[in-house]
């Protein structure tokens, strides 16, 4: 049990070093898919969190699966954005071209 | 309703790794490699917690499924620090 | 860093458009004449410019929308098409341009660099891109 504990919060972390890394570039290039995939990461971040403190057998634990799911919207919603984005010719929302 | 967003994880998944694959032979920017096996991990990770949860709910996949996703999101991590400059 | 910045829409248009000085001098020599269409040779002798390099230019702002190319040629011709926030965008580009070059090269030069750091960035995000052909016929 505390080896999945333990698994689960390099998890938490990995997730979130790479959702600030993620920030970061969306600081650098101005693409809102970074913002997207950064607000991924770190929802993962804390769905790998949610499982390492919920007890098993609380009814609750269904609900981090939810946080699960938020976290691949926003990755589709961000793929979805940059090829929305695509199709117009406005320069404020293409700029890493 | 709990099946659907599995499958939904793990279609999404695969659907990033394979952008980022065909990104990496377009380009060969070696931060689309590491993030495509980034991606690899989260699908092995989602399709065995499809698998383990509602296909053999009796068998316990954690550390087939858990410890892909962490190698992955390390991979990504790597790359993100030494391949994005 | 400048003592008096470019216009915010100056500056989006020139990160997002202008990748050198012949996309900024085909860019600026196309728009005084909306109506009119031109080769990459006419281009290139009226500006002085390397063929090549204002042919490449001509094709990433047709690809970009700025400018139409007209087929039924044997050599393709590029009019000027951009509409809306980006023509008023490049209208005051024009202007700052004629008031003060060294400014705009500046900061033209500035976003190369920028570009250059971020082209893993920008691979990145273009992986995303899931119709890659649309992209180049604009």
């Amino acid at each position: 049990m505390l080896a999945k504990q333990f698994l689960w919060g390099m998890l938490t972390m990995a997730h979130l070093v790479a959702a600030l890394l993620l920030l970061r570039f969306w600081r650098l290039s101005r693409d809102r898919l970074f913002l997207f995939f950064a607000a991924a990461f770190a929802a993962l971040a804390v769905n790998w969190l949610g499982l390492a403190l919920i007890d098993p057998q609380l009814e609750l634990r269904h609900y981090v699966y939810l946080i699960r799911f938020v976290a691949f919207v926003l990755l589709i919603a961000g793929i979805a954005d940059k090829n929305r984005r695509r199709t117009g010719h406005d320069p404020s929302a293409s700029r890493t071209r | 309703m709990a099946e659907a967003v599995y499958a939904l994880c793990a279609v999404t998944s695969v659907l990033c790794m394979i952008l980022l694959l065909r990104g990496y032979l377009e380009t060969r920017t070696r931060l689309l490699f590491w993030a495509s096996l980034c991606f690899a991990g989260f699908a092995v990770n989602n399709v065995l917690l499809f698998i383990d949860l509602v296909l053999l709910p009796n068998t316990d996949l954690f550390w087939w499924r858990t410890v892909p996703a962490l190698v992955g999101v390390s991979l990504f991590i790597y790359g993100l620090i030494w391949e994005a400059e | 860093m400048l003592p008096e910045a470019l216009p915010q829409q100056v500056q989006s248009l020139l990160r997002a458009y202008v990748y050198s000085y012949e996309h900024l001098a085909v860019l600026l020599w196309v728009q005084r004449e909306p109506g009119r269409e031109w080769s990459a040779q006419d281009l290139a002798s009226n500006l002085q410019l390397l063929p090549q390099l204002v042919e490449a230019a001509a094709k990433d702002l047709a690809a970009a929308g700025l400018l139409v190319v007209e087929p039924p040629m044997d050599v393709p011709h590029y009019r000027y098409t951009a509409e809306g926030a980006t023509a008023a965008g490049v209208i005051t580009l024009a202007l700052e341009y004629a008031e003060n070059p060294a400014r705009v090269i500046q900061f033209l030069n500035a976003s190369a660099i920028e570009r250059v750091r971020n082209s893993a960035l920008r691979a990145f995000a273009d992986a995303f891109v899931l119709n890659k052909r649309g992209r180049d016929n604009g």
